[in-house]
Order: C-alpha cells, then sequence, then structure tokens
C-alpha cells in the first residue's frame, strides 16, 4: 500500500470513530411529559379552580378534561442544563365564551375543546438554568422554576422566578434561595414623573433550608422562610394593587421536620410557628403541624395523614391563623382525599370543599386523614377516608367540614399507560349549615387514563 | 488495497458496537445513567429512568464506587423530582 493509499486509509478510518464519538459529546435532548384524560360523573365540581359545590338540589352533569405537559431539557452535560416545561389544558367541548370564571389557562373561550379547536392554550410552567458551579460546588437553578416547602405544601408550592442554591457537605445539604412571586409596578407612563421602574411594588420570599441525615434511616431538616411584601406599601394608589397577595406584609416562618424510616414504617412529622406583620397595627402569631406516615401491612401499606393549621375567630388583636401566600398555591397530597381536599392526581379540576383554602378565610382547619392502598399484577387499588374540621368555630358556631369515603381501582395498561375508576362521597359537616342548610352532600365518579413518559 | 479494505471493515464494525455499549450487564456499569455517556439510541421514558437506577443502585458497590452510587441517588431524586412536577395537581 502507497503512503497516500495509507494515508487515505487512516483518514477514512479517523472520520468513522470520530462520527460514532461526537453524539456522546454534543448537547443531549431530553423529553418527558405526561397525559391524562379525566371524566367526572358529580353533582359538586365545577370544573376549573371554582371550589367545590356544597349547595341544595345540586344536579347531576358529566364533563370531561384532559391536560398534556412536555418538558424538554437541553443538557450541555451532567453539571449544566437548560430546563423547559409547558402545559395543554382543555375542556371537553371547551368552555362558555363569556363564562368570566375562567378554566385554568384558558380565558374568553380560547380553549381548544371548541368545535374545530385551534386555539391559544400552551401555558409556560417552567424555564430555568440548572448548573453545579465548579468554584462552590454548589447547585444554582436559575429562572421560573417549582419550589415546595417542606411541611407537605400546606403553606407554599409554586412555580416562580428565583434563585435558589443547594450545596452538599458530608450529610448536610443546605439551601439559599431567593424568588419574585410577584412584581405590580406599573409601567412608567410617559407623564408620569413619579414612579422610577420596576421593582418598586414586590413580593418576595427567601428561603433557607437545612437537612442534616443522622443515618440512612433518618433525616432532620430546619427552615427559616421569610416573606416581605411591598405590593401596597405605597401612597401611590395609581400604581398600587388594591387587593395584594399574599394579605400581609411581613412574615417570618420557622420550622422543623424529620423523615424517619422505622423498619416497614416510614413517618414525616413537622411543625412551624410563624410572627410577623399584618399591617402596620395587627402582628401575626401562628401556627401548624402534622405527620404523614406509610407501613407496609399485607400485599399494600396503610398511609395516615394529618396536621393542624392554628386559627382565629376574633377580629381584635394580633392575628392567630395560619398563613399561606395564596389559596391556590397549597397542597395536602398526604390525604388521598378528592373531595375535602384537592386531589393529588387532579389536572385542570384541582380544588377542594373550600376552594383549597385550609386556612378557612381565617379559622385555620385540622384534617386527620387514613387509606390502604396496594397492587395485584397489574392492577392497583386504594381506599381512604378522611375527616376535616376548623381550628375555630365559624360566625354560626359550628366546626365540622365533613368526613370523606373514597375508593379507587386502576388497571396498568402498558408500563406507562394506566386506567382507572374512581368514586368519593362527603358527608357534609355543620360547618356549612349557615351558608347552604339543606346542601347535598357533593359526589363524584371519575374515569382516568393517565400517561407518563 | 485488501489492508485498507480491513481497515475500512474494523472501522465500521465500531460504528455499528456502539450502541452495544448502552447496555449493561449486571457486573457492568451504566456509563449512561452514570455520566450521560455512551447514551446513543438510548431514549429512556421516565418511569424506565427511574427503574434503571433504582436497578444500577442495587448493583451496590459490587460495581460502583461510593462516590458514583452517591451520584445514581442523587439523579434518582432529581429523577422523582421531574415526574413530580409533571404530576404536580396545580390546577
Amino acid at each position: 500500500m502507497s503512503f497516500q493509499k495509507k494515508l487515505l486509509a487512516f483518514a477514512a478510518v479517523s472520520a468513522l470513530s470520530a462520527a460514532t464519538a461526537v453524539p456522546a459529546m454534543a448537547l443531549e435532548n431530553e423529553f418527558h411529559g405526561m397525559f391524562k384524560f379525566m371524566g367526572f360523573q358529580t353533582n359538586a365540581l365545577q370544573g376549573g379552580d371554582a371550589k367545590v359545590l356544597a349547595s341544595d338540589d345540586a344536579h347531576s352533569g358529566f364533563f370531561a378534561e384532559q391536560r398534556a405537559r412536555i418538558m424538554y431539557t437541553a443538557k450541555a452535560n451532567d453539571n449544566l442544563k437548560l430546563v423547559t416545561h409547558f402545559e395543554l389544558d382543555t375542556r371537553f367541548g371547551g368552555i362558555k365564551v363569556t363564562d368570566g370564571k375562567g378554566y385554568k389557562g384558558t380565558y374568553n373561550g380560547n380553549d381548544s375543546g371548541n368545535l374545530d379547536a385551534d386555539a391559544l392554550t400552551l401555558e409556560t410552567k417552567n424555564v430555568y438554568l440548572d448548573f453545579n458551579c465548579p468554584i462552590t460546588g454548589a447547585n444554582f437553578k436559575v429562572g421560573s422554576q417549582p419550589w415546595a416547602d417542606a411541611y407537605q405544601s400546606l403553606f407554599l408550592l409554586a412555580d416562580m422566578t428565583g434563585v435558589i442554591a443547594t450545596k452538599k457537605v458530608d450529610n448536610f445539604t443546605g439551601s439559599l434561595g431567593w424568588f419574585r412571586f410577584d412584581d405590580n409596578t406599573a409601567a412608567i407612563a410617559s407623564t408620569d414623573t413619579t414612579n422610577t421602574g420596576a421593582g418598586q411594588y414586590t413580593a418576595d420570599l427567601i428561603v433557607v433550608d437545612g437537612k442534616y441525615a443522622i443515618n440512612k434511616d433518618i433525616t432532620v431538616g430546619a427552615t427559616y422562610y421569610n416573606i416581605q411584601n411591598d405590593t401596597a406599601l405605597t401612597a401611590a394608589t395609581t400604581t398600587a394593587p388594591t387587593v395584594p397577595v399574599p394579605n400581609y406584609e411581613l412574615l417570618h416562618m420557622i420550622g422543623l421536620n424529620a423523615d424517619m424510616k422505622f423498619g416497614d414504617a416510614v413517618v414525616k412529622p413537622f411543625a412551624a410557628y410563624q410572627f410577623g406583620e399584618k399591617n402596620s397595627t395587627t402582628d401575626i402569631s401562628a401556627y401548624m403541624f402534622g405527620a404523614t406516615g406509610k407501613v407496609k401491612v399485607g400485599p399494600g401499606s396503610v398511609n395516615f395523614a394529618g396536621y393542624y393549621l392554628s386559627g382565629d375567630n376574633n377580629n381584635t388583636g394580633d392575628v392567630k391563623s395560619f398563613q399561606t401566600v395564596a389559596a391556590s398555591t397549597t397542597y395536602f397530597n398526604a390525604s388521598n382525599m378528592w373531595l375535602l381536599q384537592r386531589p393529588g392526581q387532579a389536572i385542570n379540576t384541582s380544588t377542594s370543599l373550600l376552594g383549597n383554602d385550609n386556612t378557612a378565610k381565617g379559622l385555620g382547619t385540622a384534617g386527620v386523614f387514613a387509606g390502604y392502598e396496594g397492587t395485584m399484577d397489574k392492577v392497583f387499588y386504594n381506599a381512604n377516608v378522611g375527616y376535616m374540621t376548623t381550628s375555630k368555630k365559624n360566625a354560626a358556631g359550628d366546626k365540622s367540614i365533613g368526613t370523606e369515603i373514597n375508593a379507587q381501582v386502576g388497571y396498568k395498561v402498558y408500563d406507562n399507560l394506566s386506567a382507572s375508576v374512581a368514586g368519593a362521597y362527603a358527608f357534609l359537616g355543620n360547618y356549612f349549615d349557615a351558608t347552604a342548610p339543606d346542601a347535598d352532600n357533593p359526589y363524584l365518579v371519575n374515569v382516568q387514563l393517565s400517561y407518563a413518559f | 488495497m485488501r489492508k485498507m479494505a480491513l481497515l475500512l471493515a474494523a472501522g465500521l464494525s465500531m460504528l455499528s458496537s456502539v450502541p452495544a455499549f448502552a447496555q449493561a450487564s449486571a457486573d457492568q456499569k451504566d456509563e449512561c445513567l452514570l455520566a450521560s455517556r455512551n447514551c446513543m439510541n438510548q431514549v429512556d421514558d421516565i418511569k424506565e429512568r427511574i427503574y434503571k437506577l433504582n436497578s444500577e443502585i442495587k448493583k451496590g458497590t459490587r460495581v460502583y464506587t461510593p462516590q458514583e452510587l452517591k451520584k445514581l441517588k442523587d439523579k434518582l431524586k432529581e429523577t422523582s423530582d421531574v415526574l413530580r412536577a409533571l404530576e404536580n395537581p396545580d390546577s
């Protein structure tokens, strides 16, 4: 073989080798997502955010809805990626054009469930950069991202714009974060000489979180959350919002939590105390505590959960009601309820008897929940019972919100596709007597197809 | 000329053998899960990824170093968080 031919052969083999090696070094495009279809036969759900009805002669009806979520991650390497997450919600048949109630993500009839579809339904949930800093060794997430508290989301779980840094040192994991979840500063009018620009009327959340793994079975955590709400602290009424969220000016929340495994049992207790300023004359002093757990029993496991949020039915003096940011950003999925609490499987219609307001407009609530879940080959099932009450009596002197029983049976059609049927029934308590004395007990039957990839 | 053909054949066989690297046997490390290497032809859905990560973690120190195991556990948490975000029931 001549030198030229050898060179040619070497070049050809090198090119082929390079061709095989390049994809491993290139950007990884990672797609994940989910699709859920849900059909409801119910006398209580209104579709969307509106709360579960407690009304006399409530009519039963059937409606269906769907949700798709698409997550695209552009991963340069294990230390750097951009995460994007989108959502598409639709009610079958669309929603009435003039319905001012809105349907999550779709307003004024802009719902592709309408005749001939074609509508804007794409929502942006997250867009954030996730990278490991080579200097500090900390992980940073910058941008619009999901964040959940360490208290089963009774305080806050939301997608928010912010920055959070997390660093692990041996068994300790610490996080420090800042989120700006509200900036109501109005755009500067051409004639406005008083407003100096964005960032004037804002609400911010500061997060300090520490977790320490004592051993492989026990982790303890401590947190400090701080909310500074300056959205209404101004005399410039032309630019300040009339209804700030949250409805307090300053909040400190300190708490402890743990994750403990004892043989076949897992228990997660938590407790927190809040203090701060409702406004310039009223202070806040509130607390919460609770626990969730799971114990393996037989072919499945027993789940239990409970919580208490302090309340106040006295309008004078300091406020003792547990504070959240907004009802729409609170959860207690460990309850496994469908009506008393928003269901953990919910999509577009994600609400409860109190409209997700576990503070019950300041009265506070408490709940105890238990259930059993298991699988048999491709069949899965669960049954649950729960009870909720307000922490303080309402104006009529009543507290009991109600008792719910529910059950679900499903089948795994494929590894990633499951079909299920669920039923839930709630016995209303006397809390509703003052506003709806003859209210029918709410119920629902749910059919569901769920695909995740 | 025959040598050149052999060289080319060797190169082609390398090309065709690459996807096989992605399969990790009981005593092999899964480089794709561990370090995002040799991920060609792999498109794991999220539940399969969680299943695979659990399987690799179960191999323990027989296959992985303690640091690598920690990395796999971190990835399992990260993937579980992604699934949780996808299924979060916000309205």
